[in-house]
């Protein structure tokens, strides 16, 4: 954990090149660090989350045992996620739904609605706690009592939106919470250079889980991230069909002519999911 | 091949009897009672520990399936030049002595599939005196306490060995642990290397680290 802290505050690190120097090497963090070093920044990185409260924690790094193969499906896959929460979780079939943080009431009931059904249907629903679409989507899987994860764009420490702030501590205390975001750099860098770390995430989100679904997104919204990444990843991409009526959008025939299926009712996903392999 | 993690002061305070220079390693982290049970390990730790008197039942070919794939794993993990150097492997007693009913011998049966075909020895060199009420059941003791039930086989007693792991599919507290360390140093007080090493460690989310230590004092 310490070595993957002090590698990120190294000048000009992402994720690419992070995950390219891993590759190149065939190394974990650890082994590119002098261990003092690495102690400190983990003693550093602790200290950071204990202030916010954040206390109980875990982390997985590409190695060990319960690191999730399928996250090695990112073009730049994390060597190193931090959680909180139950991990189980994570093995569990799961579905994102993402989609604009300023959506229309029909985008937000929709996702509520497709929350619903597939909490019926036993998947845990995964979104990224953003305002609009991602937290209709968790707020509605958990009222019905499904299972979420919620994979977010900062270190476990802080929550964005600050009105997400209680959702996101009942998403570590009885979901799973899930960031890639390096701890130590996030507090030395200021919030130009921090949002960059928010579509980082969707291409976890989408290695993560069985498929995406989209409800919403304007022709630069960050959610085709992870539409890209879904792609890409070989997992399976919803378009809801308003996306396709709305004759402004270009994307959503670009990625149906990819392979998106184009959802006009919760049947078209519940059939595909269906088919989809069950590693997934 | 999955790497073999060793307990830090990240995740010492979910194990309050352990002690900075304990050297412990583990290979998963089991979260127990959270009502979900989707991920291999949860299954496989699951399995592992079916009770003895499901003998014969339908679902018991796991528990023998499991111990072969505990066994796998924890061997991959393991540098074969270190297993070729003969270090001793010694199973923790389960809560129940060889003799009672409930008996469940799955830790040697782990240590035999790990261990095959190198130069590792297994010793079950700690016997239980007494049977004890299953720790997951609730009934806990010191490990000072828990070392009076423990004693050591004699007759196993004439090699030294160069080195002890004290192997454990679950590593909680740290109590049975430091209980059989200390069984192990009394016989030999000039001291031999003991490490752990524990197919899982458990992870209570919902505890944190002060209230364990307020529950074990």
């Amino acid at each position: 954990m310490g070595s993957y802290e002090f590698l990120w505050t190294q000048a000009g690190q992402t994720f690419k090149r992070i995950a390219e120097r891993f590759k190149r090497e065939n190394a974990r963090p650890s082994h590119l660090v002098l261990p003092a070093v690495a102690e400190q920044c983990a003693r550093e990185t602790r200290d950071l989350l204990h202030k916010s409260k954040v206390v109980n924690f875990g982390i997985r790094i590409y190695g060990m045992a319960d690191y999730p193969q399928r996250l090695r499906d990112a073009q730049y896959p994390v060597d190193l996620l931090y959680f909180q929460g139950s991990w189980d979780l994570a093995e569990s079939p799961s579905v994102a739904i993402v989609g604009t943080r300023s959506p229309s009431d029909e985008g937000k009931a929709l996702a509520a609605r497709l929350a619903e059904r597939l909490v019926e249907d036993r998947f845990t629903v995964v979104s990224g706690l953003a305002a609009g679409i991602d937290t209709a989507a968790l707020e509605a899987a958990i009222a019905c009592g499904g299972a979420t994860i919620a994979v977010i764009g900062t270190p476990l420490s802080n929550a964005y939106p600050p009105a997400n702030t209680e959702l996101q501590s009942r998403i570590a205390r009885e979901h799973l919470l899930i960031s890639q975001i390096p701890v130590l750099q996030y507090s030395r860098q200021d919030w130009r250079r921090n949002r960059s770390f928010f579509p980082q995430r969707n291409i976890t989100m989408s290695a993560l889980t069985r498929a995406t679904i989209i409800i919403e997104a304007g022709d630069t919204s960050g959610t085709l991230m992870q539409a890209r990444a879904a792609v890409d990843q070989g997992r399976q991409l919803f378009i809801m069909d308003s996306c396709f009526r709305n004759s402004h959008l270009r994307w959503p025939a670009q990625y149906e002519a990819e392979g998106a299926i184009r959802v006009r009712e919760y049947e078209d996903i519940k059939a595909h999911l269906a088919n989809a392999s069950p590693d997934r | 091949m999955p790497m073999l993690l060793q307990i830090d002061d990240l995740t010492r305070p979910n194990h309050p009897y352990l002690q900075a220079q304990d050297e412990c390693h583990y290979l998963l982290e089991y979260t127990p009672k959270q009502g979900y049970n989707f991920s291999a390990t949860n299954q496989l730790i699951l399995n592992l520990k079916k009770s003895p008197d499901r003998q014969g039942k339908s679902d018991y070919h796991y528990k023998a399936e499991a111990i072969l794939q505990a066994g796998d794993m924890l061997r991959s993990s393991l540098n074969e030049e270190w297993l070729a150097s003969g270090p001793t492997f010694v199973p923790i007693p389960c809560s129940k002595s060889k003799t009672h009913l409930l008996y469940d011998d799955r830790m040697i049966r782990v240590l035999r599939r790990l261990t095959r075909g190198s130069a590792a020895d297994v010793r079950e060199l700690i016997v239980q005196t007494e049977d004890l009420e299953c720790f997951h059941e609730g009934y806990r003791l010191r490990p000072d306490q828990l070392a009076r039930y423990y004693e050591l086989d004699t007759e196993l007693l004439e090699d030294s060995p160069r080195e002890v792991v004290l192997f454990d599919d679950m590593l909680t507290t740290g109590c049975h642990f430091k209980a059989a360390q200390s069984a192990i140093l009394q016989h030999w007080p000039d001291g031999v290397p003991i490490a752990g090493i524990f197919l899982a460690r458990v992870v209570r989310p919902e505890v944190s680290t002060e209230n364990l230590l307020d529950f074990f004092g």
